[in-house]
């Protein structure tokens, strides 16, 4: 078999491995795991940190990306967006589990956080898309920013996040609205 | 909470609002309210976010025993679906994907569902978790309904269609299907018990004034069931569900378990 490297094969053809993984093929699935776990558990680290737990996580998208896959045979053209969005559902409710049981201290939190995304800011290896992620990152305001980082990145509700940042409810909520408008036009995210 | 709900879309999207709230945020938006359609892209949005984390391989160990699992893991069955075309990465691809979504002749179901999804909590928008039941019923209920779809289709072909999903008790949910334009309402039980021995649920539309008029049996058990509103939608402002006497009543003698407004 050819070596694929994961970063470039994934976009082209997950959606042709999800109709296959829908008749119940199990080979695709594997080469659907091959290609979006790594984007899967990335995502699932930076929100759940630790790695057992983000472990687990990234292993019950993929169970579920199994079980309900003839139901996203119908809906094709976007199993990377479905299958990301469940991952950070699942990320962010685990790690709202484990806050239930030990308060993580936000302020504390919010520091590390920031402090490990510049670290990966400034990796040189950043995927096409994650660029213009960034880029799209950087066209906000620092506000906006921020708290969309903290929020999804951080998996901190948008209360938690106004504390963090030490602004009013109202501001956190219409700044993230209106910075993810902003990300939703940079982007080209639209359905008309 | 109403006035300030399309300011939760980007909250909602980045899953900020917790699980309460998100629950609420969800049930509040009606089919293909503008809000709704908001909140969808911006959780496309989102996840397009996830592009901006540093990609890391789990260990092998972990994909051996997804493997393993998947071996012995059933996938859900979906119920009668037709053979799509290949999809033409066209302008309109939101709406073809819905279209797509459910057979046309189940198109209503659709909508339905969509606000079963929405409501769901799961995955969100894209609603795959949980709600598992809740689906397969409405697939039993698409396997049943083609020859009463015509009544559903011409109600959510009115611009002014209205899908609301009611609690009911024992963990049901009812879905009012309703349209003024057409004049024509209907409802979804999913789950609802069958009434008590010897009685019958029965639907009534009530006028702004408080004065009840049949509208016919609700029919309830197992699965799911379609019940057209007789006598269409009048100047009706609310639908409400009693328990009678089997056969129904042209009163009601009890105290409505459901009462919706169909504003």
């Amino acid at each position: 078999m050819p070596y694929r490297d994961a970063g470039n094969a994934a976009a082209p053809d997950v959606d042709a491995l999800m109709a296959r993984v829908a008749n119940g093929d199990q080979e695709a699935f594997g080469h659907l795991y091959d290609a979006l776990a790594p984007l899967v558990h990335g995502l699932v680290l930076r929100v759940v940190r630790d790695p057992a737990q983000s472990e687990e996580v990234t292993q019950e998208v993929f169970l579920e990306v199994w079980q309900q896959a003839k139901r996203f045979d119908s809906d094709r053209g976007r199993a990377r967006a479905w299958i990301t969005v469940m991952a950070h559902r699942r990320a962010v409710d685990r790690v709202r589990a484990a806050q239930a049981s030990a308060d993580r201290d936000l302020r504390e939190g919010a520091k590390d956080f920031r402090e490990s995304y510049d670290d990966v800011e400034h990796r040189v290896e950043v995927a096409l898309e994650s660029e213009r992620v960034h880029k799209a990152l950087e066209s906000l305001t620092e506000v906006q920013r921020q708290a969309i980082r903290l929020a999804y990145y951080g998996g901190y509700t948008y209360g938690e996040v106004a504390d963090a940042l030490g602004l009013p409810l109202g501001t956190v909520k219409t700044r993230i609205r209106d910075g993810m408008i902003r990300l939703r036009d940079v982007l080209g995210v639209s359905h008309g | 909470m109403d006035d300030q709900l399309h300011l939760l879309t980007g909250v909602y999207a980045l899953n900020a609002l917790d699980g309460e709230e998100r629950g609420r945020f969800e049930k509040s938006l009606p089919f293909g309210h503008p809000t709704a359609e908001e909140a969808r892209e911006l959780s496309e949005t989102a996840a397009l976010l996830a592009a901006g984390t540093t990609p890391v391989a789990p260990p092998p160990a972990l994909k051996e025993r997804l493997m393993a699992q998947i071996a012995i893991t059933p996938q859900a069955e979906v119920g009668a679906k037709e053979e799509t075309s290949p999809a033409s990465a066209g302008a309109d691809r939101f709406a073809e994907r819905r279209r797509r979504a459910f057979p046309t002749s189940a198109r209503w179901l659709a909508a339905a569902a969509a606000v079963l999804l929405v409501a769901a909590g799961g995955a969100g928008l894209w609603g795959v978790q949980q709600q598992r039941e809740r689906d397969d019923a409405m697939r039993t209920l698409a396997a049943s309904q083609n020859s009463r779809s015509s009544v559903i289709d011409r109600i959510l072909s009115s611009p002014d269609a209205k899908v609301q999903e009611v609690p009911a008790p024992g963990g049901a949910t009812m879905l009012i299907v309703h349209s003024k334009d057409a004049g024509l309402a209907g409802v979804v039980t999913i789950g609802m018990a069958s009434p008590p021995q010897g009685k019958s649920y029965e639907l009534w539309l009530i006028d702004s004034a408080g004065a009840a008029k049949p509208a016919g049996l609700l029919k309830a058990g197992d699965g799911s069931t379609w019940n057209e509103l007789s006598g269409g939608l009048g100047n009706a402002a609310y639908l409400g569900v009693t328990v009678e006497p089997a056969g129904g009543s042209s009163q009601p003698t009890t105290k409505p378990f459901v009462l919706q407004s169909l504003a």
